[in-house]
């Protein structure tokens, strides 16, 4: 360590200050809250201070970061970097932590309003962090951030056994994730010896991706295994349906959008997806080596088939499902396999410029993904009354003469999930295989046929997700839905809904692809200076 | 700007403002909410005659270049694009951006050929007696009901209007949302299932259709580098690419158009349908209500057929003329029989015409793929004409459901004496669907016939494949007549109903058959200026066709 | 070579602290059996007071008091933990660098400031009430 890169590390602190906010903030409630319960107190706290965050946010993007030499050292010796995708996401969210907060906002009980509130903020500081993570240590560290709240914040607003099961099982399945990821990096830093993420990029690039030792596909397989978790990725998915099921339904939501948020841009970081300025940079007699494939060539063919096996099994079980949040777990499944599919192809698409960028359409997805699924979740949660819970499919019966105006919403929702034209759904599916469709060569075939495989895969979603809109249209209730009074509810469902139609057309369209273009402006474009 | 290029505006926005217009009138205003969708309706039914007015009033010549790499650009830019960057050249699509793709952009690219301008006024003409028919036979949740009827006009009018790729691909998926609804809240008994079936059979189709879009705008990206996604520049482009004369190339390129055609038909066929894809068909048919099997018939099935026309042919000529034509043309072929057989067997007269619609568009699509000037003229008159007859036949069915509730064959006999001026109606429309002399279908299937019998194969099929459609015609006219004969003939059997006596036809009625009727007539009678309104634009087709069947020669004598 | 020189008398510090000790602890004993309430009952008699019976099954339950006591008790134990490196090495040539000293300075205060608020935390949930 130089004076250098101290003194780098002592200015980090000042560009993580919209954490620092979040962290402040979830403290002063933790504490507040045991002298005062009271949900709309603290859930006004929260909004505050998200707002606040979000402010500081935009104040600290605009703090010059070290550029020249000092970039350099800072990209292989801090823990953190503040590039403009660390941005987007924190950007991404907070502005998911305030729909959740006004989702839960008559959702949870008082007694435990404050803790819940606290702990959501918890979640978001963490997945602001993991975005700017570039150091294993840090990177775990902000994983764990959003770990362990979500474990109290499952269990906290039920107690029934349904509740209980879910909280422990994800509890219990979270930590062997994390142990995997965890041996995972111990294989990275034993191959490279530092745990920077961009110094362990750049010594595992210069090796080029061939001749890799055997124990880089162990630190590969594990560290996808232990993300897949967070993603839902098949085979990691099996605890989703229970825990989603169990859960609050803020919580399912939160489960299906956050996480998944934090473990792609992980994923992005970790596998040199996305690298600063550089970190990929050619050796001379090397075989030149695509982003995303530092630490191995075999990555895409990896996601390939992760992608096809999640988008897969996630559509095929979800046809067979009663119970909404059950559905909605395998199709939160389903849509992580569209997910990985523009992965899978990313390191294809890094050369061609024909706005199919894998990693752009990543990010579009995401956006979307999260705002139809938090909507159709929060239209559960606004829906369901303890004398009159909607659980199961069937309990929709009739919700176009009870609430034309939700059910209108959710048929929005559900189109999008579908992926119909008019929806962030099809704009962001477009993305994904057109990219797909986009990768030339050797591999066009074989992406071709994914792409096939994914389309197919969409039919079938279009069977269950119709359902839904089948039974709120064209039956009518045995109990009408009475559903209550639920103002910040209606916000949250309406805001979604008209971001999940207005992100799919001009000008919301373009906005969108503009951040996310700039979410990934810094290109792997190999600088003069090479040899660290 | 004259005032054509706003047209294709307010014929795309008048439907979907009415839509909204009724939906919100609530459903306690059904006598307001019908006024407002007849008077929409038949304003967009003028505007639409507007419109080819002043299309067939245009001078479009066109020769076909001679050389085969000339340049045939401008040659497919559609006439009255709103937003055109000059009026003077039609070579650059328009102005309207969407959504920007990297190098390309999707646009808000409208246009009128002589392919798709009897389709927008087919669709503009069938919708008022959409309405009508719906007077009194829609009682629950009416403004929902005229709303999705609207949406889905502005879906249709879309799909046949865009010529921009992406474009064209939203309004055919978005065309499948307002059916659904229409199907699965007002339809029959099975409506839910129906619903469900017909949404996800077109769905699986049209996301592999997306694929193939995708696959053949990447395609000409690759190699030209350019990423356009303006239908009429995709078909010069391709055409141009394919008639370079480098080994490399076309092998390229035939791979490719492999891989798109097989995408593409995936769509298509299900939507026209082809045999073995039209499975849910007969069962939304049934179960739709009068105006969905009408519009269903008449405009959706037209999508698929129009999807061939507009995409197909043009985009994989090479691949279409080796394998698409005898593959379409065989699966048509057994289309036309097996339809006409399921249909003779049927007791329930919707499903009967369900199935005659399978076995008509089966004529049509072998006429298409048959990739003669001819055939694909009398593929989209065909078209036309299956629109106006079979709307005809699935109104007056529905008038007479209206009257007793019952579809079924054996429940009627003899009606011709209990309802002269109905029957005389049925008539009519079964003569115009059968291919009587001087009413459309004669036309239509004349021309078609003439087409597969010009079809050049390297092994002869075209007069094989003709006698065999001439039987499904033969067959055609066999269980419609016989369909005639046991529900107007023979001795009297008026189904069971309550109340006073059934009324023959109805001023409504009367309003919904006539102009359908004249237009049957006109056509039968006079179809001349249909054909040379859209005869430029069918050679152009045919001259790529014919650019393609040179091309496979030259390939066949390199082999030797 | 000579052996070190082992003088006894340099030690006395350990033995004056052994008999302090051992005084203290007499002292103790003492006073407990002089001034101390007397109770005889089966569990006070018991080695443990805690519950925990000394002979007999180890697969048993016990209250889950006693795991957040053990808790409470660890978080401190750690706190030592993590302060003692701390002070060795903040002001020390080779320890903490110059430009780091603030922030880690900070860092440890509010790394105290997190532990008072937890057992403020506590405190307030009601862990130290023995319910």
């Amino acid at each position: 360590m130089n004076d250098l890169q101290n003194a780098l590390l002592a200015g980090q602190f000042r560009y993580i200050l919209p954490e620092i906010v979040l962290a402040v903030a979830a403290t002063g409630i933790f504490i507040g809250g045991t002298f005062r319960s009271g949900r709309y107190l603290w859930s006004w706290a929260a909004l505050g201070s998200l707002v606040a965050s979000l402010f500081v946010l935009t104040i600290t993007a605009g703090f010059v970061l070290p550029s020249g030499e000092a970039g350099r050292t800072a990209t292989f010796s801090t823990p953190l970097l503040f590039d403009s995708l660390a941005n987007f996401v924190r950007v991404l969210a907070i502005v998911a932590g305030i729909l959740l907060v006004l989702f839960s906002w008559n959702e949870v009980p008082d007694r435990h309003a404050a803790d819940y509130l606290a702990c959501l903020l918890v979640i978001i500081g963490g997945v602001g962090l993991t975005a700017c993570a570039n150091d294993l240590v840090s990177l775990y560290l902000a994983l764990e951030l959003i770990s362990i709240p979500t474990y109290i914040l499952l269990y906290l607003p039920r107690h029934d056994d349904a509740a209980q099961e879910a909280a422990l099982k994800y509890f219990l399945l979270s930590i062997f994730s994390s142990a995997l990821l965890l041996f995972g990096f111990s294989y990275l830093y034993g191959l490279t010896g530092t745990t920077n993420i961009a110094a362990i990029l750049h010594t595992l690039y210069g090796q080029g991706g061939g001749d890799m030792p055997a124990v880089a596909q162990i630190a590969l397989i594990t560290v996808v295994a232990g993300l897949g978790f967070r993603i839902t990725a098949a085979p990691f998915h099996f605890y989703a349906p229970d825990v989603y099921q169990g859960a609050p339904t803020v919580g399912a939501a939160l489960l299906a959008s956050l996480p998944k948020l934090a473990g792609f841009i992980a994923l992005l970081r970790v596998l040199g997806f996305v690298t600063p300025d550089g970190v990929l940079v050619p050796v001379a007699g090397r075989p030149h080596v695509l982003p995303g494939m530092a630490l191995s060539d075999q990555v895409p063919i990896l996601f390939w088939f992760l992608a096809a096996f999640t988008m897969s099994l996630g559509n095929l079980l979800a046809v067979l499902q009663d119970n909404l949040k059950r559905l909605l777990a395998y199709s939160s499944v389903a849509h992580a396999g569209y997910m990985l599919v523009a992965l899978a192809a990313a390191p294809y698409l890094s050369e061609r410029s024909s706005g199919s960028d894998g990693v752009h359409a990543l990010l579009y997805y995401l956006v979307a993904y999260g705002v139809m699924t938090i909507g159709a979740f929060a239209v559960i949660a606004f829906l369901s009354t303890p004398e009159r819970p909607v659980d199961n499919v069937e309990d929709l019966a009739g919700l176009s003469g009870s609430h034309p105006y939700v059910a209108l919403m959710l048929a929005v929702f559900m189109f999008s999930l579908i992926g119909m034209p008019l929806t962030a759904g099809f704009t962001g599916k477009f993305l994904i295989f057109f990219g797909a469709m986009n990768v030339v060569g050797e591999q066009a075939d074989l992406y071709r046929w994914l792409a096939v495989i994914g389309m197919l895969n969409a039919a079938v979603g279009g069977w269950y997700y119709l359902r839904i809109i089948a039974v709120m249209y064209l039956r009518t209730a045995l109990r009408p839905i009475q559903g209550r009074r639920n103002v910040p509810g209606l916000v949250t469902l309406i805001v979604c809904a008209v971001l999940t139609i207005g992100l799919s057309i001009p000008p919301g369209a373009n906005v969108l692809l503009d951040a996310v273009k700039n979410a990934t402006g810094i290109k792997s474009t190999p600088s003069p200076i090479a040899q660290r | 700007m004259e005032f054509e290029h706003y047209l294709l505006h307010v014929l795309l926005a008048l439907p979907l403002v009415g839509a909204i217009v009724v939906a919100l009138q609530g459903p306690k205003r059904q006598t307001a909410v019908r006024r407002i969708s007849l008077g929409v309706s038949l304003v967009i039914a003028f505007c639409s005659f507007i419109l080819a007015g002043r299309f067939m009033a245009l001078e479009r010549p066109w020769t076909a270049p001679q050389k085969p790499t000339e340049r045939i650009s401008t040659t497919f830019q559609p006439e009255f694009v709103p937003g055109l960057k000059s009026t003077a050249l039609h070579d650059a699509g328009t102005d309207w951006d969407l959504i920007p793709l990297g190098a390309g952009t999707v646009q808000f690219y409208l246009g009128v050929d002589g392919i798709n301008l009897f389709l927008i006024v087919l669709t503009a003409v069938l919708f008022p007696p959409c309405v009508l028919i719906s007077w009194n036979q829609v009682h629950e949740r009416v403004n929902e009901f005229y709303a999705w009827l609207l949406a889905l006009q502005t879906c249709v009018l879309g799909v046949f209007m865009a010529f921009d790729i992406v474009l064209f691909y939203v309004f055919f998926e978005l065309s499948l949302v307002p059916l659904f609804f229409l199907i699965g809240i007002w339809g029959g008994p099975e409506r839910r299932y129906a619903a469900r079936k017909f949404f996800v059979y077109t769905l699986t189709g049209s996301l592999l259709t997306l694929l193939g879009i995708m696959g053949v705008v990447l395609a000409v990206y690759s190699r030209t580098h350019v990423l356009t996604f303006s239908i009429p520049e995709l078909v010069v482009l391709v055409n141009q690419q394919l008639a370079i004369q480098d080994s490399e190339s076309r092998a390229y390129w035939l791979s490719i158009q492999m891989v798109v055609f097989s995408l593409l038909v995936a769509g298509f066929a299900v939507k026209v349908p082809l045999v073995p894809f039209h499975t849910w068909l007969p069962l939304a048919h049934v179960e739709a209500p009068t105006a969905g099997s009408v519009d269903l018939a008449g405009l959706l099935l037209k999508i698929g057929v129009y999807g061939f026309l507009r995409l197909c042919i043009p985009l994989t000529p090479d691949v279409s003329l080796a394998w698409g034509l005898p593959l379409v043309t065989v699966l048509a072929v057994i289309g036309i029989i097996y339809g006409a057989f399921c249909a003779y067997a049927q007791d329930d007269v919707k499903k009967l015409i369900a199935y005659s619609s399978i076995s008509h568009l089966g004529l049509c699509m072998a006429a298409v793929y048959s990739l003669t000037a001819t055939g694909l003229a009398g593929g989209l008159f065909q078209m036309v004409n299956h629109g106006l007859s079979t709307g005809l036949l699935f109104l007056l069915i529905g008038m007479l459901y209206e009257r007793y509730h019952t579809r079924m064959l054996q429940d009627y006999s003899g009606m011709a004496t209990r309802l002269p001026l109905f029957g005389f109606c049925l008539m009519f429309a079964v003569l115009s669907s059968v291919g009587l002399p001087g009413l459309n279908g004669f036309v239509g299937e004349a021309l078609c016939f003439f087409g597969i019998m010009e079809e050049e194969t390297t092994y002869g099929g075209g007069p094989f494949f003709a006698v065999v459609a001439l039987s499904g015609m033969v067959l055609g006219a066999w269980y419609l007549i016989t369909m005639v004969r046991r529900l107007l003939f023979g001795p009297l059997k008026e189904p069971h109903h309550d109340g006073p006596a059934i009324p023959d036809m109805e001023p409504r009625e009367w309003a919904t058959f006539l102009p359908l009727a004249a237009l049957c007539l006109l056509l039968g009678l006079y179809p001349h200026p249909f054909l040379a309104t859209s005869q430029p634009d069918v050679d152009r087709l045919a001259h790529l066709a014919d650019a393609a069947r040179q091309r496979q020669q030259q390939d066949v004598q390199a082999r030797r | 070579m000579t052996e070190p020189t082992f003088d006894l008398s340099l030690y006395y510090p350990i033995f004056l602290y052994l008999l302090i000790l051992l005084g203290f602890a007499t002292t103790v004993m003492i006073l407990i059996h002089v001034v101390g309430p007397r109770k005889k009952t089966p569990v006070k008699q018991m080695p443990y007071e805690s519950g925990m019976d000394p002979v007999g099954d180890a697969r048993q339950r016990f209250d889950v008091k006693f795991y957040l006591i053990a808790i409470m008790f660890l978080v401190f134990d750690v706190e030592l933990l993590f302060l003692y490196p701390w002070a060795v090495a903040a002001y020390q040539e080779g320890g903490v660098p110059e430009v780091l000293r603030r922030p880690v300075f900070w860092g440890v205060l509010v790394f105290i400031v997190m532990l008072l608020v937890a057992y403020i935390y506590d405190w307030r949930k009601g862990v130290f009430k023995w319910r």
